[in-house]
């Protein structure tokens, strides 16, 4: 199970454009996982995910070190197969540390 | 569930605005004589797109300020311009955006929106129906292309 968190700056038009495109990417992918919305501002706060996906510009980083991601292209399309090839190897990468972790 | 509402009153083509805040102004004000929103909405606009700015990079450059606070129906506006208007952008890159459409929005429940939404992103993505948009030169002609592409999805009026 991977959770997921889109973060925009006003958190709704690119949030919910956003956060259907990567519903439609996980399915596809056969991927379990929850996607929460958040606003930018409380990125570096956010506790308990696994992964922070940004529609807006940020340079913030995570307090407990949660990977961000700008995913800005799966609004514009453009760029959007290189950070769906990206989003798809940290989903993995994070995966198998958990699998780890038992 | 709400349409979102695209009144020809909100449409503004080949316009000689210089500067972003004209264009924002120019739109809630009469977005607030219409109902649609009250007066409280242009500062959040403007609020919005000072912290998280709107501009895009797209094949036709455009701009999409948008909050949902202070506005009593979802509604959305297109303003072109006879000359580029800066936008910050909003992945952060460096310079500005050499805007030339403007797509302002007040959506006041996004989950009723969905569909037009994803119109409009397919839109964005959209070079021949951006330039089209662009070089409407009436309103009538901008409208009826908006009509066109957005079909059912808005309540036009």
């Amino acid at each position: 199970m991977i959770k997921v968190v889109v973060a925009c700056g006003g958190g709704i038009f690119t949030t919910s454009v956003v956060t259907d495109r990567l519903e439609e990417i996980m399915k596809k992918n056969k991927i379990r996982h929850t996607i929460t919305p958040h606003k930018i501002t409380e990125i570096p706060s956010i506790t308990g995910e696994d992964l922070i996906v940004v529609t807006g510009k940020t340079s913030a980083t995570n307090d407990e070190g949660i990977p961000v991601m700008i995913g800005i292209s799966l609004f514009t399309g453009v760029g959007e197969e290189e950070f769906t090839e990206e989003f798809l190897a940290k989903v993995k990468e994070i995966e198998e540390t958990k699998g780890q972790n038992g | 569930m709400e349409k979102m509402k695209m009144n020809k009153e909100l449409l503004f083509i080949r316009e000689h605005f210089t500067t972003k805040e004209e264009i924002i102004n120019n739109t809630c004000s009469i977005a607030e004589r219409l109902g649609y929103v009250n007066e409280k909405f242009k500062t959040d606009i403007i609020k919005r797109e000072n912290e998280f700015p709107t501009g895009l990079d797209t094949a036709v450059p455009i701009a999409m300020p948008h909050v949902g606070t202070n506005c009593n129906t979802s509604f959305m506006s297109i303003t072109t311009v006879e000359k580029p208007v800066n936008f910050k952008y909003m992945d952060g890159t460096e310079g500005e955006a050499p805007v030339e459409i403007v797509f302002l929005f007040g959506i006041v429940h996004p989950e009723d929106q969905m569909e037009v939404l994803k119109k409009l992103t397919a839109l964005f993505r959209d070079e021949d129906r951006l330039n089209r948009i662009k070089d409407a030169q009436t309103n009538e002609e901008g409208f009826e292309t908006m009509k066109e592409f957005l079909g059912d999805f808005v309540e036009a009026s």
